[in-house]
This record gives C-alpha cells, sequence and structure tokens, in this order.
C-alpha cells in the first residue's frame, strides 16, 4: 500500500568539492537544494560531470557533503552510515554478488535485518514473482540474461521496503529494446509501492517517461526543476530546452512583452508568444521542429530545404532562413510527396507551442 | 579445416610449429619421459619400495608435507595482509611497502637464507648478538620464514589485482542493504577472493615443496624430498632413487597445476557483472590498524635483510668480525668467482630473448592460428614451470649426459656432464628456455586476448600475409607483454638454481650454485658479494632491455596489463 508520510527527502545547499582538487575550480555539486516529496519519483537529468551522481551519492552517504544537509522525514541523514540509511540503491553495474543466488542476492539485506528473519522466504518469493523471475532463485547472476540481472538488482533493493528508493543509471547496460520495457516495469511498480525514487540519469527520454518532476542539472547545479511537460514547453534555459528533446532557437533582438506574452516577427509571421519571465528586451524563441510546417512556394518563400532525413516514422528538413537554419519535422508523412533539396518553402510555425527566453 | 592442410598452406606457420614442437619435445618432454622410465625401472620401483617402507623417508614425506602447509599458510596470510593495507586501507607509506614487498621477487634463491643465518643463526647477530639466546634458527621454522618471504610477494601482486578489479559497487550494494563494514568484508569481499587465495595457497604449497635452494642453506637436521632428490644425485650417484624422490614432488606439482587451469581460472570468469565504477571504501579502526601495524613489521624484517645482505658483502665475516672489506667483491668481480659471473651472464642473456621470443610465438599460435592443437602447446608449454626444477635438473642428466643416437647417427650430441657440447652451456641454456618460456607464453596469451581478431583481419584485408602481419601488427602490439616476459626471463635465468645444479660442469659455473658452494664452506660474505653482483646485473640487464624495446607511439597508449601473476610464480623463482 503507498504508504504517503514516508520518504519525504530535503537537500539543502548541499555542496561537494572533492579534496585534491583546486580550490578554485568549480565544485561537483554547488549548492543543491530540492524538495522531494514523499512518493514521488525524481529524475536528476543531466550531462556527464553535472554532479548528478554525486548528488545521489551523497544522499545514499557514499559520499560525504562539503557542506549543505540531507533530512529524510525530518532526520539528518549525515549522522547515519550508509548502511543505517533506511534507503536501497540499484546499481549501473547492477552490483550483484556473484558468488551468490538469485534467491540470495534478494535475501542479502534481509537477513541481515533481523527483524526482517522471520518472514525471510516468502517476502523473497514475493519479491521474485513481482519482478517476473519466479523460478529463477537457484541460479547464478552470471546464468542470467542482462535484463533478468537487472531485475534481480531490482528485486534486491525492493525487499528491503526502503523508505527512499535510490537508481544511479540502472538501464544504461541494457539493450535499446529491455531498456523501454524495464522504464514501464519500474514506473508501474513504483507507482503500485509509493516509494520515493531518486533517480539518475542522462537520457532525456527516461527522464520523461518515468519521472513525476525533472530536475535538470548543468556544471553542479540545478537549472530547473520541473513536471516533464513543464521542462519540455517552458524550460528556464536554453540549456534545458536544447538538452530535452530538440529545439530550433531563433535570435529575436527586440520584443515587446505585454501582459506576460511577447510579440515577435519571425517568418514573416506576426506572433504571441508565451515568455519566460526572466525576459529583457532582447531573447530567442524556441520552436520545436514538430510544431514547425514547412509549404512548398513557387514565390516569397521563407526559406530553402538544405537536408532531408527520412526516418519511417517521419522526416525531418533543414531549412535555411533568415533567421538561421530551422528544423521542421513532419510526422507520418505521404512518401509520394517528399520535398527535395533545394525546395523553396514558406515555413510556419505554432505559437502557441513556441516559447520565447532570455538570452543566456 | 585439419591442421595439416593448414600448415601445408602456410609455410612459416609450419616452421614455427616445428621449432617450437622440437624445442618442447626435446627440453621438456624426453627428459621427463627419462625420469619416468627410471623410476619404473626396477632399480626405481625398490626404491619407491623404501620410500613407502623407511620410516625415515616417510619422516621426509611428512616433512615436505608439513613445510609446504606452513609455507602456504604463512604466505597466504602474509601476501593478503599486505594486499588489503594497499587496496582497502587509507595509511602513509603505502607505495613505500609496495615496493619492499615486492623486493624478493629479485633477489636470488639464498640471499634471504643466508641472511636469515646470519642475523638468527647459531651465532645470529641478533639473536644471540641482542637477545643473548642461541636460537637455531635451521629446520622448519626458518624455513617457512624465508620461503614465505620469498614467495609471498607474486601472490601479493594477484591479490592486489584481483582486489583493484572488484566493482566497488558490491561494497556498496551491500553497505545500502544494511551491511556494516565487517559484514561486508566477511560476506562480499573474502567470498570473492576465495579463488585467488585458494590458488594463492596452493601455488605456495608446490613452490615451497619444490624449492630446494632453502632446505640446502636453512634445512638443518629437516631433510625434505627435494634435498634429499638432490643429495640422492650429487652424493650418492643413486639416480634411480632422486628420480623416485623428485617424481614423488612432481605429482602434487602437476596436480596442482590442472587444478588451477581448469577449475579456479574457471571460476574467475564471471567474477565480474557490469562495468565496475566508483572507488572502494577505506577500512579504519583498530583491526585496520593491526593489519598495518603487522604489514609494516613484515617490510621492516625485508629492509633489515636486504641490509644484512649488503653490509655483509663488505665485511670480513658477517656477524663475527665485522670489519670493512672489499676482499668478497674483489674475489667475484676480479678473482676466480668472476668465471661465474661472466658465464651466467652470457647464458642468461642467450636464453632470454629465445625464451621471450619463442613464448611470444607459442602465445601468438595458441591464441591466433591453432585454436584446436594450441591449448595442448599451451599445457606443454606451462608444464616448464609446473614440473619440479629437481625433475627437469634429473631429467637432463638422464636424457643427455651421453649423446642420443638413431641408428648410429647422432641426433643429439651429449648436453651434460664432463664431455658436454661446450662445457655443458648448451644443456644450461635450454633448461633456462623451458623455465622462462612460460612467463612468457602467459603474457603473450593474455595480451593478445586483449587484441581484437579484426585488427590481424584488417592486415590480412590488406594484403599482409601471416607473418607480415605477425611482424608489423602484432609484435608491435604485445611489446609490453615481450617486455614482461622478457624481464621475468631475465630474472628466472640468473637466479634458477635447482635444474641447473644438476647441470654446471667445471667449464660452466653458475652464480646460483658458486653461492650454494660459498654458503656450505661458510664464506658468508662471498655469498653476499654474489648476490649483491647478481641483483646488480639482474637490474640492469632489465633496464636495459627496457630502454631497448621502450613503448614509443599509440603502443603506448593501448595498455596491455601484465598477466596474471599466479603462474609466472614458479617463473620467477625456483
Amino acid at each position: 500500500m503507498p504508504d504517503h508520510h514516508v520518504g519525504h527527502v530535503v537537500l539543502t545547499d548541499l555542496v561537494k568539492r572533492y579534496e585534491n582538487t583546486d580550490p578554485t575550480a568549480r565544485p561537483a555539486v554547488g549548492g543543491v537544494s530540492l524538495d522531494v516529496r514523499a512518493g514521488e519519483f525524481l529524475t536528476l537529468l543531466g550531462p556527464s560531470g553535472c554532479g548528478k551522481t554525486t548528488t545521489l551519492r551523497m544522499v545514499a552517504g557514499f559520499e560525504t557533503p562539503t557542506s549543505g544537509t540531507i533530512e529524510l522525514d525530518g532526520a539528518d541523514m549525515l549522522r547515519l552510515p550508509p548502511n543505517k540509511r533506511p534507503m536501497a540503491m540499484v546499481f549501473q553495474s547492477y552490483a550483484l554478488f556473484p558468488h551468490l543466488s538469485v534467491f540470495e542476492n534478494v535475501a542479502y539485506g534481509l537477513r541481515i535485518d533481523r527483524t526482517r528473519r522471520g518472514r525471510l522466504e516468502e517476502s523473497v518469493e514475493i519479491a521474485l514473482t513481482s519482478m517476473n523471475l519466479t523460478g529463477l532463485g537457484e541460479r547464478f547472476p552470471h546464468q542470467l540474461s542482462g535484463g533478468q540481472q537487472q531485475r534481480v538488482a531490482l528485486a534486491r533493493a525492493m525487499v528491503m521496503q526502503p523508505s527512499v528508493l535510490l537508481f544511479d543509471e540502472p538501464l544504461s547496460n541494457l539493450d535499446a529494446k529491455f531498456r523501454e520495457q524495464m522504464r514501464r516495469e519500474i514506473r508501474l511498480l513504483q507507482r503500485r509501492m509509493g516509494i520515493t525514487s531518486l533517480y539518475v540519469t542522462h537520457d532525456q527520454a527516461e527522464a520523461m517517461s518515468l519521472s513525476d518532476r525533472i530536475v535538470v542539472m548543468n556544471a553542479g547545479k540545478i537549472e530547473q526543476v520541473a513536471t516533464p511537460t513543464e521542462v519540455y514547453t517552458r524550460p528556464a534555459s536554453v540549456f534545458v530546452g536544447n538538452f530535452i528533446g530538440r529545439a530550433t532557437f531563433l535570435p529575436v533582438p527586440e520584443v515587446a512583452v505585454r501582459d506576460g506574452r511577447g510579440c515577435v516577427r519571425v517568418f514573416g509571421q506576426e506572433a504571441s508568444v508565451a515568455t519566460h519571465p526572466g525576459l529583457g528586451s532582447g531573447g530567442v524563441l524556441m520552436v520545436r521542429p514538430e510544431s514547425v510546417s514547412v509549404t512548398p512556394t513557387s514565390e516569397g518563400g521563407t526559406g530553402i530545404v538544405r537536408s532531408v532525413v527520412y526516418l519511417g516514422s517521419g522526416v525531418d528538413y533543414e531549412v535555411e532562413t533568415d533567421h538561421g537554419t530551422v528544423l521542421a519535422s513532419v510526422a507520418d508523412p505521404n512518401v509520394d510527396q517528399l520535398l527535395e533539396e533545394g525546395t523553396k518553402v514558406a515555413v510556419e510555425f505554432d505559437p502557441t507551442r513556441a516559447y520565447l527566453l532570455p538570452r543566456s | 579445416m585439419s591442421v595439416l592442410h593448414r600448415v601445408r598452406s602456410k609455410p612459416a606457420l609450419a616452421v614455427s610449429l616445428v621449432v617450437v614442437t622440437a624445442v618442447l619435445g626435446v627440453g621438456l618432454l624426453f627428459p621427463v619421459f627419462q625420469v619416468l622410465l627410471t623410476a619404473l625401472s626396477p632399480e626405481g620401483l625398490d626404491a619407491a619400495g623404501s620410500l613407502l617402507g623407511s620410516s625415515v623417508n616417510r619422516g621426509i614425506v611428512v616433512n615436505t608435507v608439513v613445510l609446504g602447509l606452513s609455507v602456504a599458510a604463512v604466505g597466504t596470510v602474509l601476501a593478503f595482509l599486505f594486499a588489503f593495507v594497499r587496496t582497502r586501507l587509507d595509511v602513509p607509506f603505502k607505495r613505500v611497502l609496495h615496493v619492499i614487498a615486492i623486493v624478493p621477487v629479485v633477489s636470488p634463491p639464498f640471499a634471504l637464507a643466508t641472511a636469515l643465518v646470519v642475523l638468527f643463526g647459531r651465532n645470529g647477530v641478533i639473536s644471540q648478538g641482542v637477545f643473548g639466546v642461541p636460537y637455531d634458527i635451521y629446520g622448519l621454522d626458518g624455513l617457512t620464514i624465508a620461503l614465505a618471504l620469498s614467495f609471498f610477494p607474486v601472490v601479493y601482486l594477484t591479490l592486489v589485482g584481483m582486489m583493484q578489479r572488484l566493482d566497488p559497487s558490491l561494497d556498496e550494494a551491500a553497505t545500502s542493504l544494511g551491511a556494516g563494514r565487517a559484514k561486508v568484508f566477511l560476506t562480499v569481499t573474502l567470498p570473492m577472493l576465495l579463488p585467488g587465495l585458494a590458488s594463492g595457497f596452493l601455488l605456495l604449497f608446490v613452490e615451497s615443496i619444490a624449492d630446494l635452494a632453502n632446505p640446502l642453506v636453512l634445512g638443518g637436521d629437516f631433510t625434505v624430498l627435494s634435498s634429499r632428490a638432490y643429495i640422492a644425485i650429487t652424493g650418492e650417484y643413486d639416480v634411480a632413487s632422486g628420480a623416485v624422490f623428485s617424481l614423488s614432488l612432481m605429482v602434487p606439482a602437476v596436480l596442482v597445476f590442472l587444478l588451477q587451469r581448469y577449475w579456479i581460472d574457471r571460476r574467475k570468469v564471471f567474477s565480474v557483472t557490469g562495468k565496475p565504477s566508483g572507488r572502494p571504501q577505506t577500512y579504519r579502526g583498530p583491526v585496520a590498524l593491526c593489519a598495518y601495524a603487522v604489514a609494516v613489521l613484515v617490510a621492516l624484517v625485508i629492509v633489515l635483510i636486504n641490509a644484512t645482505i649488503l653490509f655483509g658483502a663488505f665485511t670480513a665475516v658477517p656477524g663475527v668480525n665485522n670489519a670493512f672489506t672489499l676482499a668478497h667483491f674483489d674475489f667475484v668481480l676480479f678473482g676466480i668467482g668472476s668465471e661465474a659471473m661472466v658465464d651466467t651472464t652470457v647464458m642468461a642473456v642467450v636464453a632470454a630473448p629465445l625464451a621471450g621470443l619463442l613464448g611470444v610465438l607459442i602465445a601468438y599460435l595458441v591464441v591466433r592460428k591453432l585454436p584446436r592443437v594450441g591449448p595442448v602447446l599451451d599445457f606443454v608449454a606451462m608444464l616448464g614451470v609446473a614440473v619440479p626444477g629437481t625433475v627437469l635438473g634429473i631429467g637432463f642428466v638422464l636424457a643427455f649426459r651421453s649423446e642420443n643416437l638413431v641408428g648410429g647417427v647422432t641426433v643429439i650430441p651429449s648436453l651434460v656432464g664432463g664431455a658436454a657440447v661446450l662445457g655443458g652451456s648448451v644443456g644450461i641454456i635450454v633448461v633456462l628456455l623451458i623455465r622462462s618460456m612460460p612467463a612468457a607464453v602467459r603474457a603473450g596469451v593474455s595480451s593478445l586476448h586483449q587484441i581484437h581478431p579484426s585488427i590481424d583481419e584488417a592486415s590480412a584485408s590488406l594484403g599482409a600475409d601471416d607473418s607480415t602481419t605477425f611482424r608489423r601488427i602484432t609484435l608491435p602490439l604485445i611489446k609490453p607483454a615481450l617486455l614482461a616476459g622478457l624481464t621475468f626471463a631475465i630474472a628466472r635465468s640468473m637466479t634458477t638454481l635447482s635444474p641447473i645444479v644438476f647441470l654446471t660442469t667445471p667449464d660452466t659455473k653458475i652464480m646460483a650454485s658458486q653461492i650454494l658452494a660459498e654458503v656450505d664452506a661458510g664464506r658468508f660474505g662471498n655469498a653476499f658479494a654474489y648476490c649483491c653482483v647478481l641483483m646488480t646485473i639482474v637490474l640492469t640487464l632489465i633496464g636495459l632491455v627496457r630502454l631497448a624495446i621502450r613503448d614509443r607511439g599509440p603502443a603506448r597508449a593501448r595498455a596491455v596489463p601484465t598477466p596474471e601473476a599466479p603462474v609466472l610464480v614458479g617463473a620467477v623463482k625456483e
């Protein structure tokens, strides 16, 4: 049963500066504050070196913060060693104990906690069943496929019924096909159990499909904390817009902002678009490729098709315009009407899908 | 495609296969076969009967097993202790400890034992001089210390390698599931190291029962099979007994070799899942401090022993008359003793490159060219270290004392004894070759496994034939392995004793057996001077080799890891 009263994690001004590094260099994590709600699935997303894994490992207790606090349901976690924190971690390398059977791997934590030994076998069996591992208890990790190993790693963490589950890029060693399947299973399981989950990944599709909220990190700092729809449609910065999904950013030197909306003139099109609150006089207009349309035209076109990439489910056009190169993506195209390189086109964008950002 | 067909279509392959087979057949299989024949002859069976029947001989067997077990136990604990300090403790002077721990690898076989006699013997500088106790180090206790200190470094290196390769997230996973430090160590770290500890134990057992040098110096009344075989051959001229005694050493040696190859190595395969990440956590507290203290103490003993060797070489009668003298060095470098120095160096310089090249060639054949015959070739080549030195030495005496005739024609001239070709040096060089080659084979095999076969295929598709590919592509890529192989070959060729001691003639002297003679005569100063000169030559040669085939350019970027250490145990020391 989901219990939404445990698993409230609060990070306050967390800083991690590694020893033996130049004190003037940027810290690995430079002041991260986060409020993870009980039962929430929160993903730390960012390029490698952005500090997301270090943040996760500080929560787990494998790294000691230089400063800042970590609290779980009001209790100071920094005073507890990692083995005393009511959390369980799923590792990128799975970290299954190779000398123990699947059953013993899952039972490992239960055997350590004396209070749980009574119903050990039952608990392990339930965990194995819930991860579709029935009948594999006697096997050893090396006898399992990558996907099965991943399930064992999950079962081993889940069976502890931790207040918080920590995931360190758990799917990055899996084949693309398995990855999507595991993504769905993790999400279902997490919803069912209601365990607060902190998930680290550099894969934006993974973050989008799994998370209640996404924390986009860059260079040791948080760029944005928001729901998947928000980070996609209302990115807090050009970095976020670029990192999540594909986008074209068109420089807009002059903007008139009225009632929180900006008036821009692009491709000869006058439009009022949603605007970032921090916008000054000039900005950049983010247009997603799927909200750009191109129509072949014989006269007065605003762009020329420079490249055509057919992907089956869609087609991507790179269009040269006065504002720069614009990416347009057409879903489910009619193959008889694909545009050719050099075609003059009229470019239009959907203003309701565009977003005006400050120049970074 | 059959081997024959393959060989016929590729002459270079055929030639290398013939050379390799001839060397292994003549230098290894034939002599060992002769030992077997002699042991199974009527006299041999008599000797075997007395080995089982007489209580003296049964005592020797018991001594041997007890010695093997005690060295294995002490050595494994030492190796683990040092590896634990190196990989899991955050303490000062770890690098210093590491260097001290591997010093015994390059010391000659007697150096340690002789120094122990000077320090702790009947008139020992420390036992008698400092504490005033008439402690007698000769026997089981002294042998255990000397052998454990001599052999533990290689097991230490293996364990360090294993512990560094352990995925730190395993420890973290256990921690995150609630296990404390001690629990993680007992339930995760230790079980993962078990194959390494077991193989280290077995190797120490085999190495210590096969060792000849130390029992001769430190044994006293404590006779073991190897020293008994030596006395039978050199003192009693009883070849049949010698053959039986040494063969009884070969049985456990080969068993352990098989166990290592077909059981432990296989268990290690699945010790890593996924890719390792993070770094191991360090231990603190009283237990960690104790481990560190013991390691430091042992390191001090090693330093003390080496200091004794160095100072002993410059003193008139080490431990008795400590007046400074250069007489010992004069004897070794310019006197009668210099013959041995020159002979040993020349033979090592001939044998080591041959061993390195041949070993790498065998590795290439095994890994790349002969998927089915390869394992057999590999197995036979590795027998070169698995077979105890006494067996090989006695085998050479039996096989090559007189010339080998086929149909009245000399096929192999006499290689051993007074009438031997070039004063027996050819025979010695072949033995050195056989003993040093396995290290090069292992180094080559493991580095070839690192190089993707498609690199060879790319060379072939660009028009290169097999030998061109080997010369231009493979050899440069496995240069580090060749270097490692050569280094071991040099160290081994210079310091080896047990097979060679049966083969020396008045015309060819080798330093190891000269040291033995000096120790026997109680001239420790000369022995120490020899040890110093020997170590200097070994280190100089290794330095020269490194300079000569130093990595330049891209080959360096492609780091080929040093070969698995356990198989090299035998390659480094007797």
